[in-house]
């Protein structure tokens, strides 16, 4: 008798688990369902503000690079290829660290042709690029 | 007789599984799940090819994330908010946080004057606390 009395003791000291994992197993796959992994690259660009946007207090040494609809690239009237905008831009760094390059798309370029002249700007070596619409 | 009993009891405590070690690869699961949770709206768009660039970095995955489509719609979680409904995005963001990212995905053939004014609704918005990032992929 008193052997049976010890066994029923030890047992009753077992906490019974089962809820905590039901609950964790909620959480889980709650979690699971839930996450979403973003792993977005890309690169920040300025914008041209309205009240800096008239050429007033624009330097002389800012690089304007502007695209035609048609994905040309224009620069003080020429129209010069994707690899002159480097030479172009990393002469202008040279000269002048800070340089401010502004790329400015007409009404209907495409964002593939647009975004990687602003490509080109960093990739020379340029600082901040500035985004804008050509009036 | 009594000892077959306790052998059948013995047997018995056997059929027990040790479940610790599924409970402990459980709870590391749980806590990688936890940790690795951004509660963060992805823009609910299909088929967008994204421009290969060469300079490119890591941006904040806790940002305001938009879709500027080619048809030429601004596609915020599962909605389309316009132009127009960048701002308020923006604003309620701002009440939450001093300095927000507003991340810009775009399709190779989206207009490019939509996607720097939507930039432009974004930085008007924030009144000096936004910046602006295209997201784009790494070249190689």
């Amino acid at each position: 008798m008193p052997r049976f009395r010890q066994t029923e003791e030890l047992e009753e000291e077992k906490i019974d688990i089962s809820p905590l994992i039901d609950c964790v197993f909620i959480l889980l796959i709650f979690f699971i369902v839930t996450t979403k992994f973003i792993d977005e690259t890309g690169f920040s660009v300025e914008k041209a503000q309205a009240a800096d946007g008239s050429s007033s207090d624009e330097e002389s040494t800012t690089v304007i690079l502007t695209v035609t609809n048609s994905g040309q690239i224009e620069h003080e009237g020429k129209i010069l290829p994707l690899a002159s905008v480097r030479t172009l831009v990393s002469a202008a760094v040279t000269k002048d660290e800070d340089v401010p390059v502004i790329v400015r798309t007409q009404g209907k370029t495409r964002a593939v042709h647009y975004v990687k002249v602003i490509d080109a700007a960093y990739a020379s070596g340029a600082k901040a690029v500035t985004a804008d619409i050509e009036r | 007789m009594a000892d077959f009993r306790s052998q059948a009891g013995f047997e018995e405590d056997e059929e027990d599984i040790d479940i610790s070690p599924l409970i402990d690869c459980v709870f590391i699961l749980l806590i990688f799940f936890i940790v690795t949770a951004v509660f963060n709206e992805k823009p609910d768009v299909e088929g967008m090819e994204k421009v290969k660039t060469t300079t490119s970095a890591k941006l904040d995955p806790y940002s305001i994330i938009l879709a500027v489509t080619p048809e030429g719609t601004i596609v915020h979680g599962k909605d389309e908010v316009g132009l127009g409904g960048i701002a308020p995005l923006v604003r309620r963001k701002l009440q939450k946080k001093d300095k927000i990212e507003v991340i810009l995905q775009f399709d190779a053939n989206t207009p490019a004057d939509l996607l720097v004014r939507a930039q432009g609704e974004a930085v008007l918005a924030g009144q000096g606390n936004v910046k602006v990032a295209y997201a784009t992929d790494a070249e190689n």
